[in-house]
């Protein structure tokens, strides 16, 4: 068993690549993507701010399958000429923007009114408040569930298999399918998807202890 | 240019019908094992002794994880192979969901139950109720009560997370609309009358829960 | 056995962590006793109650109501946790009455008091009902059989939990502070439920309170406590018009007013 391991392993480390470059990239994006759709929710004129809540709630409201089935298709249909990882990579940080844009929103909503009044009261302008009182706030808050959204994106990776790119599941159905040994490698896939979420959540956690103030 | 002609999916439709009604059976089914599942992992976490809380933790905590489709690849290619050919793609798919399901809803039973005000209990107990007693008359009926909101968001969770039923073959929405895909390439059209199936299900379920949650759940 | 005293406490002792709040109680409380339990906070009145019910387990001496060892058993001197369901078979046998009144939210008044009629007393639900009925009337609730709690003043959800601890019929009613977290103008309703307890029904009570009053008017004993022991005992008259220890006299100095 250990030699079809070793055989195997320089497959399950493309995948593994493929998965995690995927992930970051698409957790980068969505963060990105996030901040601006977050700061739109909650400060943009009433037009801009309907069209996010409809976009956050549209994206939020069906499967991320459905949503990659219809970039990836889709768009070469309309006739653009898209890669394959390129396209599904778009629906991944489509997803995560809206996921982040609703984090951003929900962490500066907790903050308490009082805040904000106290910072007007001392003269700060709005950019100076966002600045120097809500967003040092909103940051500590926003993290956990960042961290929880980075680490569905990652899970959400898997779905490139159905895609068929050679993401880490994709690589290890082949492999598993080909050596007649799925229980052995779904379940390394599986202790490697949770290494890697594991230490993201573990990550997430000392990054927020750094930036909590207590109140 | 690509001129829209809707007609194919309208012809296809019961195809697409049938696939929202097994999605919601196959939500459901899943939710009320996970339901099970989760409330024996939420007793272990809090009436439990150490190896057990410690054995449970470490379930709900892998199972979080890691992927849904990767459960459900293992479920159905692996166990298959292991020779639990009673599994068909169908219920290795509710397995799948199931045991995926139980380990979040065994963090918001344990929450739950947790949350029962323990002057509820000591209430119970002050009468005479025995500790079997105290859970059922009291305990249980008011961690539902708590949990209701928390429920009711994971079913419509489970609901779309049906749609990787599809890489296995089962006949739900996103299956079928795959296969009326491949047989006449209307992509746009079908995707999205799919999504706004899908949006139009969670929206009626959003509400219709909402409503449930009125009459039973827990206003502190 | 005759005379046995409802209950009896010897050299009570209970500390949580490295805090000793129970030093050594002797209590002895006899058939119709109505027991004011007074002295300033964290004297440890609350746990003395909590370990009469066995809500709290005591670390040292003895509690006994009706003569039976309440959560333990002897065994060659020492004393053995009892199982939780011979604990709870105890617990029917004495009352308790909540200062968060802690009425069950998904029943509605009737049902809070008919639970122990039936889970734990076995009664059939029709007896239940009729029982819980006639002391929710008794204590001026009869149009509020079906309401629930969240649809009751703090007084009302208070003479519900009063109907609920005295329905099962026990041998000894504890009252925990049961008037300190209601508004002033609902305190009188419910020391009106309880003085007709003791002089209508002659129930045997245990009554933590503030309410000097109370204790003056309806108690026939009264115990102060202070620092986790007994320091007076004895007649209202006594203990509230003539206390002998320092403690004491500074302890009602505030209730100089009503006394």
């Amino acid at each position: 068993m250990l030699d079809l391991l070793l055989n195997n392993a320089h497959l399950v480390w493309r995948g593994l690549s493929v998965t995690i470059g995927a992930s970051a990239l698409v957790i980068a994006a969505g963060t990105l993507g996030g901040l601006f759709g977050g700061l739109a929710l909650l400060y943009a004129p009433l037009p801009l701010r309907l069209l996010m809540r409809v976009y956050v709630d549209t994206i939020r409201g069906i499967p991320l399958l459905v949503l990659i089935f219809s970039v990836f298709y889709g768009l070469p249909a309309l006739g653009l000429p898209i890669s394959g990882f390129v396209a599904a990579a778009l629906a991944l940080a489509i997803f995560g923007t809206a996921h982040v844009s609703e984090v951003v929103r929900g962490a500066v909503d907790s903050i308490p009114e009082g805040q904000t009044e106290a910072a007007k009261s001392i003269g700060l302008t709005f950019y100076k408040r966002l600045r120097y009182v809500i967003f040092p706030q909103a940051l500590s808050r926003a993290i956990p569930p960042w961290t929880n959204t980075a680490v569905e994106l990652v899970k959400a990776s898997s779905l490139l298999a159905l895609v068929s790119i050679v993401d880490l599941l994709y690589s290890t159905e082949q492999i598993a399918a080909r050596t007649r040994q799925p229980l052995l490698f779904y379940g390394v896939a599986a202790l490697l998807y949770f290494s890697i979420n594991y230490s993201l959540s573990r990550l997430g956690a000392r990054i927020e202890k750094k930036f909590t103030y207590s109140s | 240019m690509y001129h829209l002609n809707w007609r194919p999916v309208f012809q296809n439709f019961d195809l697409l019908w049938h696939g929202i009604l097994l999605g919601l059976g196959l939500a459901f089914l899943s939710l009320a094992i996970g339901c099970v599942i989760g409330l024996l992992a939420a007793f272990a976490r809090v009436y439990g002794g150490r190896k057990i809380r410690a054995l449970v933790t470490a379930y709900t905590e892998f199972v979080r994880n890691i992927p849904l489709l990767l459960i459900i690849y293992f479920v159905f290619y692996g166990l298959g192979i292991m020779g639990f050919h009673l599994l068909n793609n169908v219920w290795s798919f509710v397995l799948a969901l199931s045991v995926y399901s139980g380990a979040y809803l065994a963090e918001v039973f344990r929450a739950g139950i947790m949350s029962v005000p323990a002057g509820l209990t000591e209430a119970g107990k002050a009468i005479g109720l025995t500790p079997r007693k105290t859970m059922q008359f009291v305990t249980l009926p008011l961690t539902f009560r708590i949990v209701l909101p928390s429920l009711s968001n994971t079913f419509i969770s489970l609901f779309k997370d049906t749609s990787l039923a599809a890489a296995i073959s089962v006949p739900e929405l996103t299956y079928g609309a795959m296969v009326i895909n491949t047989n006449t390439w209307r992509i746009l059209e079908v995707y999205t009358t799919v999504a706004v199936m899908y949006l139009i299900t969670c929206y009626v379920l959003a509400g219709l829960l909402r409503l449930l949650e009125r009459k039973y759940a827990m206003v502190r | 056995m005759m005379g046995e005293k409802v209950v009896l406490i010897e050299k009570l002792e209970k500390s949580f962590g490295d805090f000793q709040v129970l030093k050594g109680i002797d209590l002895a409380v006899d058939q119709g006793d109505v027991m004011a339990i007074i002295g300033p906070s964290g004297s440890g009145k609350t746990t003395l109650l909590r370990c009469i019910n066995f809500l709290q387990p005591y670390d040292r001496g003895k509690v006994y109501i009706d003569g039976e060892l309440v959560g333990y058993r002897e065994d060659n001197g020492r004393l053995i946790k009892r199982p939780e369901s011979a604990i709870a078979r105890q617990r029917a046998k004495v009352g308790m009455v909540f200062q968060q009144f802690n009425l069950f939210p998904h029943m509605t008044a009737l049902e809070n008091v008919t639970l122990g009629l039936v889970q734990v007393k076995g009664l059939s639900r029709e007896e239940s009902v009729e029982i819980g009925r006639n002391w929710l009337s008794k204590v001026g609730l009869s149009d509020k059989l079906d309401a629930y709690p969240s649809a009751l003043s703090g007084g009302q959800q208070q003479r519900v939990g009063i109907a609920r601890a005295v329905a099962v019929e026990p041998k000894v009613v504890l009252f925990d502070e049961v008037t300190s977290a209601l508004d002033p103008e609902l305190v009188g309703e419910v020391l009106s439920v309880m003085k007709s307890l003791a002089e209508d029904y002659h129930m045997t009570m245990l009554v933590v309170t503030h309410e000097m009053l109370f204790a003056k008017e309806v108690a026939n004993r009264v115990v102060f406590m202070d620092e986790g022991i007994v320091m007076e005992d004895g007649s209202p008259a006594t203990i509230l018009g003539n206390p002998a220890t320092e403690r004491l006299q500074t302890f009602l100095r505030r209730f100089e007013q009503i006394l």
